[in-house]
């Protein structure tokens, strides 16, 4: 089994955001979403998942609706508003040039220019 | 967005609670089907399946707490367990609920009490529409000494005004006379308000009940009908509903009742006229006419509506102009005067402002006061309950959950203290007036529970809660489990210990102030009633006025004459004088003669110097006390022969002639052509309208034939001037039935009336300041207590170690007195500072007045002293062997 690293909290919200930017899901299609997306390699309590999608319904980067899942069961469907798809932009954006500016960090050379 | 999503979502949870966790519940559970599902897919029984995708899935309950607490729902239900654990600990040590409830039900009523008041008289805006168009015009008297700005006008000006005015939508007119009820209990003169037929229409108040009089209603001649003042209506009629549509008696003939004006409106002054006629049907009751009118001169006021268009500057210039211009077309009566006009409701407030807020400022210093010892009460109660707050705090409490439970328990009492205050000042508001209608202002004013007042003290409320509230709160969160595992320790020291005796001093302080500023009210008040008003307003006399029906000036005269011959001859009767006005009637002091003194220059000799007059019959300067300086009164054939003479003031005497004896200089009255009138006399100043007045120069000239409008008669008597009233009225009535309109009174009520105002401030003051006395003294017996409890001990060792009972006493009151002579001394500081405020209300006292401060200040400390003297004396009683047992 790939080691999985543990999710930091904050970047949980952006892989909901990121999940549900490839289209309409419920609360479990987007657990499973993230596990595809992060090749299974972020661990996530799947309870947890919870609060963050209300809190982003809350703010108004989602936007929550009952319908009929697959299997014919009622369930609720999250999809990104316009604030939300900013959002994950910005987000996007800011991560990967954290993650880049971390990767030529350690990538440094003592004494190289 | 944010703002209306979290709103949305708080909403739907607060309404449709079972709703909302009826979904959670069915999303989340779905969800871990969803997972057992697949789980089973790849192998596992349905059983195995759903437990690992309930392990998988988390706590259940924390998540769904989680949500629900994110959803905001949470709030309101730790607040319903706040208020119900707070309202049992309330519950449980009823005393201790019932002290702090009471204190602050004193001071919050206190508040909506004086607030009551002073909207009242001055905040409440009139109850019309748009109220901040309504405007006053004024016109001009030049005087020699400068513009007073805000005289009345003509009819003549009105009509001008009202027809050429065009940053105006309607001009209308008020004029201040009297009428003549019939009661069953006699007749009464009442103040009634002559109003232009379109008053109502340009003011558009509505009627509290029936209808409102419009222009056309007034002016056609089948309605005969007056509005009468809501104070008047409930007063003198009783509110009786079934009166709307009948008909009263004024000036001997019915007038219906149209309707009732709305609570609060007011005429020119602060109250309304207890009638309101309009002009057609007043000339219908009185035979005045337009043209008369016209004549009359100025006692006008008008009143206007702005055009939302417009705006003041505009409407002021355009006044200018027609002012101008009326200057012009009439010299002989507009020349150089101006008109201005002014928003009502700067009018109406200049008047009353000071007044109100001083009281205002005092009474919430006394709220200061009560929330001080409501302070201090709970820090005290917060101290004896550390032991299980502390457990709290161990048991995982946040801090913010203590402060909140301990604000609920402030909100609480604070909320009963409000119904209390609102129940205590509603009886009150009720009561007060039939108990003891002197404790009222010099008329009826209505106060009376209003929404605004309600709205008012809520705020006082919650105000007073955090307050007092917010310490104690702060500090039982500050509680530390090490506390509880010490025990019930000793804090006398500490930061709890220090914020109570700061609060004490504090209180100390603030009561000084308000005593004093009660006190230097009160002694304005003394200086007033004792002052000499220029006459003798302590003698037995009759006053009356006299609203006659006489056709001409002769007939007046003769029942004048006549009735003070039969009145003369009553058993009892000392003598008898008449004249226009007298001191603090109802028409008040205003009439003036235009002087033309020969050899001015400049205004004074083109338009005259108008000069305070009282036209009066001989024995008028004996019959009132009112001392003649230099030459002779008035007298008999002065009367009979209409001699040209007058009498004049002091203040008179030395404008016109400084250091001259004025005695055979001689004037023109009314215009520059007018007959010489020659001074025979000079009287003492005497005050006319009220205490508070400074001496303006007035004139006294014989009574003519042409002087008979309105008349007052003073009748001196031997005894109590009830004793002969019955028989003078009779007398009046048996000579002249038309003229039988009377307002009677004995001279010492009168005057007493007059005060009303300003002995109402002063009782309401003293009321506040030793109500704050008392709040602060108990502030200071509470603390004291509490300090010599805390040092039993102490007080043991000491005993033991020899110290007197005596020792101990002095010890005891030594640390309170300490603390009350350092409240004492900031009070005083910040007295000198503060009662600069009341300089303007204060008669003859000076706002920084040595022996008001010494003795206030050393009133204070004798009730300080007693306060901790109880305490001292059973600390001094304490048996030295129990006490060093105390722990």
């Amino acid at each position: 089994m790939t080691t999985q690293a543990q999710i930091l909290p904050g970047t949980l919200d952006l892989l909901i955001l990121r999940a549900v930017s490839l289209g309409p899901l419920h609360g479990y299609g987007i657990l499973l979403r993230i596990g595809q997306i992060s090749g299974n390699a972020l661990l996530i309590e799947q309870g947890a998942l919870y609060p963050g999608l209300f809190r982003l319904v809350r703010q108004g980067l989602l936007k929550a609706s009952w319908g009929t899942s697959e299997n014919n069961r009622r369930a609720k469907f999250y999809e990104l508003t316009a604030a939300g798809r900013k959002r994950l932009r910005e987000e996007t954006a800011g991560w990967n040039r954290l993650a880049a500016a971390i990767a030529s960090a350690l990538a440094t050379q003592p004494e190289e220019t | 967005m944010k703002i209306f999503s979290s709103l949305r979502s708080f909403a739907s949870t607060l309404f449709r609670r079972s709703r909302v966790e009826r979904d959670l519940d069915e999303e989340l559970r779905s969800h871990i089907q969803n997972r057992a599902d697949d789980l089973e897919h790849s192998g596992l029984s349905r059983v195995d399946a759903e437990r690992r995708a309930r392990i998988e899935f988390g706590g259940y309950q924390k998540y769904k707490e989680e949500i629900r607490e994110s959803l905001g729902a949470h709030f309101i239900e730790t607040l319903l367990q706040d208020i119900r654990f707070a309202a049992r600990m309330l519950r449980k040590s009823p005393g201790f609920t019932a002290v702090p409830v009471l204190t602050l039900a004193l001071g919050i009523g206190a508040n909506t009490a004086v607030y009551s008041l002073v909207d009242e008289l001055w905040l409440r805006p009139r109850p019309v529409p748009h109220p901040e168009l309504v405007v006053r015009i004024f016109t001009s008297n030049p005087t020699s000494e400068g513009e007073v700005a805000r005289g009345y006008s003509s009819y003549p000006d009105f009509i001008s005004i009202s027809s050429e005015a065009e940053t105006l939508s309607g001009v209308a007119f008020l004029q201040s006379r009297g009428a003549l009820l019939d009661t069953p209990t006699g007749s009464k003169l009442v103040t009634a308000g002559v109003v232009s037929d379109n008053f109502f229409d340009v003011l558009a108040p509505r009627a509290a009940y029936g209808q409102m009089l419009t222009a056309a209603q007034a002016g056609s001649p089948d309605t005969f009908a007056v509005m009468l003042s809501y104070p008047f209506w409930s007063q003198q009629f009783n509110a009786d509903r079934s009166l709307l549509g009948k008909t009263i008696v004024l000036d001997r003939q019915p007038v219906r009742v149209w309707g009732i004006l709305p609570r609060g409106f007011r005429g020119a002054d602060s109250l309304p006229p207890d009638v309101c006629i309009p002009l057609s049907t007043w000339s219908q009751l009185t035979g005045e006419r337009p043209a008369t009118l016209m004549h009359r001169g100025r006692d006008d006021d008008l009143f206007g509506r702005l055009r939302p268009s417009a705006s003041l500057k505009q409407a002021n210039a355009e006044l200018a102009v027609i002012a101008e211009r009326l200057g012009r077309e009439h010299p002989e009566t507009n020349a150089g005067r101006k008109m201005m006009l002014l928003p009502e409701s700067q009018v109406q407030g200049e008047g009353v402002r000071q007044l109100s807020l001083v009281l205002l400022a005092l009474s919430g210093l006394l709220l200061l006061i009560a929330c001080a010892n409501v302070t201090s009460l709970l820090i005290a109660r917060a101290e004896q309950r550390r032991h299980e707050l502390a457990v709290r705090v161990a048991l995982g409490a946040p801090r913010s959950r203590l402060v909140r439970q301990l604000l609920t328990e402030a909100l609480l009492l604070g909320a009963a203290a409000t119904v209390a205050a609102l129940l205590l000042g509603d009886w009150l508001m009720v009561s007060l007036p039939k108990i003891l209608p002197q404790v009222s202002f010099s008329a009826p004013i209505d106060v009376h529970m209003t929404p605004r007042v309600l709205w008012f003290s809520l705020a006082v409320g919650i105000v007073s809660v955090l307050v007092f509230g917010g310490m104690p709160a702060w500090h039982g969160s500050q509680s530390s489990p090490n506390d509880a595992v010490k025990g019930y320790g000793r804090s006398g020291s500490g930061t709890r210990g220090r914020t109570r005796k700061v609060l004490v001093v504090a209180q100390m302080a603030v009561s000084l102030v308000l005593v004093l500023g009660a006190t230097l009210l009160l002694r304005s008040l003394w200086n007033a009633e004792t002052a000499n008003p220029g006459f003798d307003a302590h003698q037995n006399m009759l006053v009356m006025e006299i609203v006659p029906g006489f056709k001409t000036g002769e007939q007046g005269h003769t029942y004048v004459d006549e009735a003070r011959r039969r009145i003369g001859a009553i058993p009892g009767v000392l003598g008898t004088a008449a004249g226009l006005r007298i001191p603090f009637g109802l028409s008040g002091g205003g009439a003036t003669r235009t002087v033309f003194l020969p050899g001015a220059t400049g205004a004074a000799a083109r338009d005259g110097i108008p000069v305070g007059y009282d036209p009066v019959s001989d024995n008028f300067f004996a019959m009132l006390g009112t001392r003649i300086l230099r030459g002779r009164p008035i007298d008999a054939p002065d009367l009979q022969t209409a001699a040209h003479v007058m009498v004049i003031n002091q203040v008179m005497a030395q404008r016109f002639w400084p250091g001259q004896n004025p005695i055979g200089k001689r004037v023109r009255l009314q215009n520059a052509n007018g007959d010489l009138y020659e001074v025979i006399g000079v009287a003492e100043n005497s005050r006319n309208e009220a205490f508070i007045e400074d001496p303006a120069p007035y004139l006294y000239t014989p009574m003519r034939p042409s002087d008979y409008g309105e008349l007052a008669m003073v009748v001196k008597t031997a005894g109590a001037p009830s004793t002969v009233a019955a028989q003078v009225r009779h007398t009046l009535l048996d000579l002249n039935h038309s003229a039988e309109t009377v307002y009677f009174t004995s001279l010492r009520k009168q005057v007493r009336t007059a005060m009303g105002d300003q002995r109402s401030a002063a009782e309401l003051t003293a009321f506040l300041g030793g109500l704050g006395l008392l709040l602060a003294a108990v502030g200071l017996y509470g603390l004291t207590s509490l300090l010599a409890v805390r040092r039993t001990h102490e007080i043991g060792v000491r005993m033991a170690l020899g110290a007197q009972r005596s020792d101990i006493r002095r010890m005891v009151v030594g640390q309170g007195l300490k603390l009350a002579l350092i409240g004492v001394a900031i009070g005083v500081g910040g007295a000198l500072v503060l009662t600069r405020f009341l300089r303007s209300m204060l008669f003859e006292v000076q706002p920084i007045d040595p022996l008001t401060f010494f003795v206030v200040a050393a009133l204070l400390s004798l009730v300080a002293l007693a306060a901790c003297y109880i305490p001292a004396r059973r600390a001094m009683r304490v048996d030295p062997m129990v006490a060093l047992r105390y722990e």
